[in-house]
């Protein structure tokens, strides 16, 4: 990781020497807001949090570039023993033309049954109408900031996908994914046992299919676990546009808990769970848009259904109605937003939500209720500011209010 | 017969409704320059200039009287400089107005689409950031579908369309913001204190509010989670438990043992019992017992009752399924001794009653 941080900044030096161009963001916000430290107190925090995203291409090439995306927060009044901490989300050199593209660094992937951060290489090429997509490398840690080794955590696969199959989008892929868990500090209190347990892996093969009948849609998708030898999730899903103005969808999944080989909770016989889901969208008018999806999930031995009306009125106001019964638990809520354009530099943001829940296996409801208003202030296409007040009541506080101001520049050099 | 009645009367509306301009012959026939009656293009750094050519110019060919000399100007809703592509970067019309040459009817269907602007506009020959051409907040700028409860439907967009739709305004660094777990580094910084926080994210998302969940998201997280209005592992890595494990650890804080634990039948013991409700519990839904007991660094509480104390006998409570042995085959614990059978099959008890399951004693 050093290294393409070291990368990084010789290339932004010899930038103007290669007559390289740097494209970046910075945004900087401040956050004040009271964190519950336990049901029954709680801490002010005052954080701020840099982010930063730069491209540099042209670097000596056409298609060689360096991209980089970093975030780093502190708490300005009390400092944790983790602050400032700083995270590079993405920080990779790139070289791409006619035959592929290439990707070497840390990087996101999302390929079919393999996706994840990882410190390694991707390579994406096509070939007679079918694309291939190959990566590997280190998991990037969850918990930390530095570099995972390839022993303690991996992540590589294979994805190909066509079009030429009679219109049908088709998908393979494989990939095999394993972290070790965390070694055991101290004897286990009921077994002993020191040490560490086996990498927790998964190796799963995946399918996918699409395609589209003009205002109608159809697709599938199996994951297939090779180590349980099982299928681990599997989902059927349709839309038909019905007029240009309403359109409606179904769709059936079946998943298995994402408990993987090496977590002890993986040896204890278990069920996946059903879920069928209806969703139907309907423009009334240019002005009006209504949207109803209803969805049950079936469990082993019980289920749990959700229910939602939502509608946008104009492109600025939303509001919605959200309720669930069953297993999960019961809540019911409201839900409305603004982003309204005051004037061609100035906006108005906010959302008020209302609800009231009863968690699993509980006899008696709470409730919440959540209040924001803001505005965004653009006093040129490179700048914003971000003025934001937000309002909680809830079970832990009876009122919080928070404020929150943030600065975003845009530059291209 | 009614059906090319149609066709004649809506070219004859769409005709009169689009003033006639056959740029094919002018350009073709008269070989005359985009320039010559554009002219106004190599200085207009707005795109609500008007740059239909004045009437003089057409004046120096046609007589008044023989052509519509009043074109209405289209009205535009993004910044676009024709001189900085002209006269800068020496771009040809054709290449943004791609048909020009064929048209034989003023239409706007010579116009660039978005598609063509982002050729260039990629990032590397081009900025592709939105206000680079549009001068509206970029939150105003996304389509009728996002409005709505985007969050919870885009997976299903991008499943029936793949990605290709969303490339034009997105990057990948926008997807990370929120399907990287960005709030991470607040989380850990905030441990279990933490909340759904208002992230410095880049006006990339395009929320009202800028973030993933909501703000007293903490008190229904549970509800969503078993109500699987969305998939946590698409975001958050929780193979292992350690996710949840970051506040919902009972080693850390025994105040979380939820109420429910331990009433009536939770856990009946003999064979034959089932195990009462906590056993059905984990039968149907094992990921809700991971969210605590499945962190890794210690005994999982799990280990209070299923160990197998007494190999052999079978009398210990049932944790495996009946085809377990099959699945597991040559497992690692042959060869290994810090294999995570031996945390319940302890060793020390009688390692050959424990190979006894499956090996006859010799």
């Amino acid at each position: 990781m050093r290294i393409f941080v070291v990368l990084l900044a010789s290339a932004l030096g010899v930038a103007p020497v290669l007559g390289a161009t740097v494209d970046g963001r910075v945004t900087a916000s401040v956050y004040a807001f009271e964190g519950a430290v336990t049901d029954s107190t709680t801490q002010d925090y005052l954080r701020s949090t840099g982010a930063v995203r730069l491209q540099i291409s042209d670097l000596g090439h056409p298609g060689l570039s360096i991209t980089s995306y970093s975030q780093s927060t502190t708490d300005l009044s009390k400092q944790s023993t983790d602050d400032p901490s700083t995270r590079f989300y993405s920080l990779f050199l790139r070289y791409k033309d006619s035959r592929g593209d290439l990707v070497v660094g840390r990087q996101h992937v999302w390929a079919g049954v393999g996706s994840g951060s990882i410190d390694g290489l991707r390579l994406d090429t096509k070939r007679s109408g079918v694309r291939l997509t190959l990566y590997g490398g280190a998991l990037v840690p969850v918990d930390g900031y530095e570099t995972n080794s390839l022993s303690d955590a991996y992540l590589w696969g294979i994805r190909l996908r066509t079009e030429r199959l009679a219109g049908v989008r088709l998908s393979l892929s494989y990939a095999d994914r394993q972290r070790d868990p965390i070694p055991y500090r101290n004897a286990g209190i009921y077994s002993g046992f020191t040490g560490r347990f086996p990498a927790i892996r998964r190796q799963l093969l995946g399918a996918e299919a699409s395609r589209r009948f003009g205002p109608h849609a159809l697709r599938g998708r199996l994951d297939y676990d090779l180590q349980n030898e099982e299928l681990r999730r599997g989902e059927v899903s349709g839309r038909l546009g019905l007029t240009p103005t309403l359109s409606v969808q179904a769709g059936w999944r079946q998943r298995r808990p994402s408990v993987f080989a090496g977590s002890i909770l993986s040896v204890f016989p278990s069920q996946g769970y059903d879920e069928l889901s209806v969703r139907a969208n309907y423009a009334l008018s240019t002005d009006l848009t209504v949207s109803v999806d209803a969805a049950t999930v079936i469990y082993d031995d019980d289920d749990t259904q959700r229910l939602g009306v939502s509608a946008a009125i104009g492109r600025h106001i939303t509001i919605g109605l959200r309720r669930y019964q069953g297993y999960a638990g019961d809540t019911a809520g409201i839900t409305g937003s603004i982003n309204y354009p005051l004037t061609s530099s100035l906006h108005l943001r906010g959302s008020l939500d209302a609800a009231s829940f009863e968690r699993f296996a509980a006899d008696d409801s709470d409730d919440l209720l959540t209040g924001l208003a803001g505005l965004t202030w653009r006093p040129s296409r490179t700048f914003s500011v971000d003025g934001q007040l937000q309002g909680l009541s809830n079970p832990a506080y009876d009122s919080d209010l928070r404020m929150l101001l943030r600065a975003n520049y845009r530059f291209r050099r | 017969m009614r059906s090319l009645i149609f066709v004649v009367a809506a070219v004859a509306v769409s005709a009169a409704a689009q003033p006639p301009f056959p740029h094919k012959y002018h350009v073709e026939e008269e070989e005359i320059e985009c320039g010559d009656c554009h002219e106004s293009a190599w200085t207009s750094t707005m795109s609500a200039d008007d740059l239909n050519p004045d009437n003089v110019i057409c004046l120096d060919c046609h007589d008044e009287g023989d052509v519509r000399l009043e074109w209405p100007a289209a009205e535009r809703e993004y910044d676009f400089n024709h001189m900085q592509h002209v006269e800068q970067l020496d771009l040809e019309c054709q290449t943004c107005h791609q048909g020009l040459d064929r048209e034989g009817w003023r239409t706007t269907g010579y116009l660039p689409a978005m598609d063509d602007c982002m050729t260039c506009h990629n990032g590397m020959a081009a900025p592709r950031d939105c206000e680079a051409c549009h001068n509206t907040d970029r939150s105003l700028l996304q389509p009728s579908s996002h409005i709505l409860d985007w969050t919870d439907t885009h997976g299903d967009e991008v499943a029936f369309d793949g990605d290709a739709s969303c490339m034009p305004c997105h990057t990948v660094t926008d997807c990370q913001e929120c399907h990287d777990g960005a709030l991470l580094v607040e989380r850990m910084a905030l441990g279990a204190s933490g909340q759904a926080l208002f992230t410095a994210q880049l006006e990339g998302s395009g929320n009202v509010v800028d973030r993933v969940h909501g703000l007293n998201f903490r008190f229904l997280h549970g509800i969503e989670a078993r109500g699987k209005s969305s998939d946590c592992l698409t975001c958050h890595e929780i193979d292992n438990g350690d996710f949840c494990a970051e506040c919902h650890n009972p080693a850390g804080s025994a105040g979380l043992r939820p109420a429910w634990h331990g009433v009536g039948n939770w856990v009946t013991i003999g064979v034959g019992s089932g195990g009462g409700e906590h056993a059905q519990l984990a039968r149907q839904d094992i990921e809700t017992c991971a969210a605590c007991h499945g962190g890794t660094g210690e005994d999982p509480a799990c280990l209070l009752c299923h160990m197998d104390r007494t190999p052999g006998i079978g009398n210990d409570p049932r944790t495996h399924d009946s085809d377990f042995a099959d699945l597991i085959g040559e497992g690692d614990f042959h060869d290994d001794d810090s294999a995570m059978c031996f945390t319940c099959h302890t060793q020390s008890t009688a390692p050959d009653q424990f190979c006894s399951y499956c090996h006859e004693a010799p």
